[in-house]
């Protein structure tokens, strides 16, 4: 797995400048976000953690373009992006973004090559270059031989694995990822973040929001949230 | 996977292929397969009972209209205030010199239909419609015969009535004996399939046993019938025969066609039946296949909201509903419409029989996939308010 992606290794995949989030408005509204900056740059495993409701999901939805923040700015691969409309946004994370859910979130009626297919269909590629395609990223993740197994014969751990499969397809620059561990066992977990791991090795910017203590030695580096501030912006950098 | 990442900015046409939309819908619909036979029942009883209730619409106008459509007269000369072939008041046969005199005419004859009684050979009456004309005419007289000849019109007391009827009039073959209003007649053929609107069948005759029949004075008449001259203008021809006989109105045979159509159908409130009939079966189509295609849009906004959040376009979302509403409509229509055939067909010989022209099942068809696309706006209401930030919670 070789990824060229077109931008200065200097310049930061995604950077968050001071970005504020308020959920409701009047007596209601509550700051989830209260001025986060922070740079991802390529190569890199970020993991957020955080007490629950410290605004961990809130942020990963905004760094995904998912949910615009009501103040600061964001930018992707140098140009800032947080300003555009709801249908550029979501041309944008068909591009750039590749999403991993807790729950998978695979369409139970296609089988796991098809789960990729239709990734790939929504960026242009269709038949027998698509199902090659789908073929190589499930061999990627170690399921070169399940392309035929819908999700529900699969256990959890291959479950997300094609998840990250079809995440891949449009080869994105960054991989959000919402717990994606939480419902695997341990052996699963590990062979996932090891699959994250060679992702950014190979020059994608990752970020996994956490809670999995087995996994807190795999990142290169920690966002700890708290009460939506982030605690300590310190590197902590692993070997 | 080597590949350059696009600058975010540039501007590309995402939008997915109609076969993975297809394929999702497909899916969709095969996975639930109770559901599935749920939305399909509600197409095809939908299909059956608007086809049936249209198709006897168009039945009962063409029944309604048979008199006029299948005589050979470019205009019916009328009493003033005659809506209905079928109930026309008497004519003084003396108008039709007056209206041979008008330019443009090239042919007038008299037409006689008047109601009567009809004793069955086994005893019983049963009312009928005497339709009389000049057997030397050539603008009207019994058609679809399947026995016997006009010709033998011409013998006493000669009639020719419809097979479809011959059991309701206690007949079954030439030669039989009745009598029509306390007079001998005797039947000398048959035709197959001219049916009346009123049940009173038609008992073709010339117009003297007609007005035998009924005792009739000499030179009463029910209506004129007109052949134009070629080039003629009947909007003209028309015009000067009203102005020259006042007692009389002038309709185009088209027109009158309509007129007695409209009286049966929508005078009488039979047509209408029909048509919410009809209506209700359209509603009923809408409502299972919205019921139907909203539950199983429910069962999957995960995945629509997974699409979205993967930065699906809006409309792929909607592309897989309304592909799922259109194979709906698609199966649903064979269906009913294979239904709707043999009904047809098994009801061919009945006095009241509906009727499939390939406009009318291709209306019905355009009509079942804008009934499942209708039923497909809620989903797609529902798809279209996902907030795709729902994902990652
Ligand atoms: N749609 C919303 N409307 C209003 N408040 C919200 C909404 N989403 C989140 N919040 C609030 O914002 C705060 C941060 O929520 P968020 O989901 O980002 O927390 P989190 O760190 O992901 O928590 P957890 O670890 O439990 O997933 C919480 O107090 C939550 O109640
Ligand atoms: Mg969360």
């Amino acid at each position: 797995m070789t990824a060229a992606l077109a931008h200065r290794p200097a310049e930061p995949v995604l950077a968050a400048r001071d970005i504020r989030h308020v959920y409701g408005s009047g007596a209601t509204a509550f700051e989830a976000v209260r001025g986060v900056s922070f740079e991802i740059h390529r190569g890199e495993v970020v993991l957020l953690l955080g007490p629950s409701g410290s605004g961990k999901t809130t942020l990963l939805q905004i760094l995904g373009g998912l949910l615009r923040p009501t103040h600061g700015t964001l930018s992707l691969l140098g140009e800032t992006i947080s300003g555009l409309s709801l249908e550029r946004l979501a041309a944008l994370r068909l591009q750039h973004f590749g999403f991993v859910f807790q729950a998978y979130n695979l369409f139970p009626t296609l089988t796991a090559a098809g789960n990729v297919e239709v990734a790939l269909d929504l960026v242009g590629m269709r038949g027998r270059a698509a199902r090659q395609r789908a073929q190589q990223l499930l061999e990627d993740v170690g399921l070169g031989d399940r392309g035929h197994h819908y999700p529900a014969q699969l256990s959890g751990g291959q479950r997300q694995r094609v998840a990250i499969a079809r995440a891949l397809a449009a080869d994105p620059a960054v991989v959000l990822a919402d717990e994606p561990t939480a419902a695997l066992d341990s052996h699963s977990g590990a062979n996932v973040v090891s699959l994250f791991r060679r992702l950014a090795d190979d020059g994608r910017a990752i970020v996994i929001v956490t809670h999995d203590s087995r996994i807190l030695d795999r990142g290169d580096r920690i966002v700890e949230m708290e009460d939506g501030r982030v605690v300590d912006p310190a590197h902590r950098r692993h070997p | 996977m080597a590949s350059q990442t696009p600058r975010p900015h540039a501007r590309t046409t995402l939008a997915g292929s109609w076969r993975m939309t297809t394929l999702l819908a497909w899916r969709n619909l095969a996975h639930d397969r109770v559901r599935l036979v749920v939305t399909l029942v509600g197409i095809v009883f939908s299909v059956v009972l608007m086809g049936m209730q249209t198709g006897l619409l168009v039945g009962f106008t063409r029944t309604t209209a048979g008199l006029v459509e299948h005589a050979r007269a470019d205009l019916w000369v009328v009493p003033k205030g005659t809506l209905d072939v079928d109930l026309g008041g008497p004519l003084d046969e003396r108008r039709r010199y007056q209206a041979m005199a008008v330019p443009g005419v090239a042919r007038v004859e008299p037409y006689f239909i008047n109601f009567a009684r009809w004793h069955k050979p086994g005893g019983g009456t049963e009312s009928i419609q005497l339709v009389g004309f000049p057997i030397d005419g050539t603008l009207a007289g019994p058609w679809q015969l399947v026995e016997g000849q006009r010709e033998d019109l011409r013998r006493p007391d000669a009639v020719i009535v419809d097979r479809l009827y011959a059991r309701k009039l206690g007949v079954e073959r030439i030669g039989d004996t009745v009598e029509i209003n306390g007079r001998r007649a005797r039947v000398v053929g048959f035709t197959q399939g001219v049916r009346t609107f009123t049940q009173s069948p038609y008992v073709f005759a010339t117009l003297a046993n007609v007005r035998h029949f009924v005792g009739a004075p000499e030179r009463t008449v029910g209506y004129l019938l007109i052949a134009l001259q070629p080039g003629a203008d009947a909007a003209q021809v028309e015009a000067d025969i009203e102005a020259r006989i006042p007692e009389v109105e002038v309709y185009q045979a088209a027109a009158f066609a309509k007129s007695s159509s409209d009286y049966w159908l929508y005078t009488t409130g039979a047509g209408f039946s029909l048509v919410i009939s009809a209506l209700l079966g359209l509603v009923v189509g809408v409502v299972i296949v919205a019921q139907t295609l909203y539950a199983s849009t429910i069962d999957r906004l995960p995945e629509y909201a997974t699409l979205k959040a993967m930065g699906a376009p809006a409309s792929y979302l909607y592309r897989i509903i309304v592909t799922q509403a259109a194979i709906g409509a698609a199966v649903g229509y064979g269906v009913g419409l294979a239904i709707v055939e043999v009904l047809v067909w098994a009801s061919r010989n009945a006095s009241a029989a509906p009727i499939l022209p390939p406009w009318l099942a291709g209306a019905l068809g355009l009509l079942t996939l804008a009934m499942c696309i209708a039923a497909a706006v809620i989903s797609i209401r529902k798809v279209m308010s996902i907030d795709p930030v729902g994902v990652f919670r």
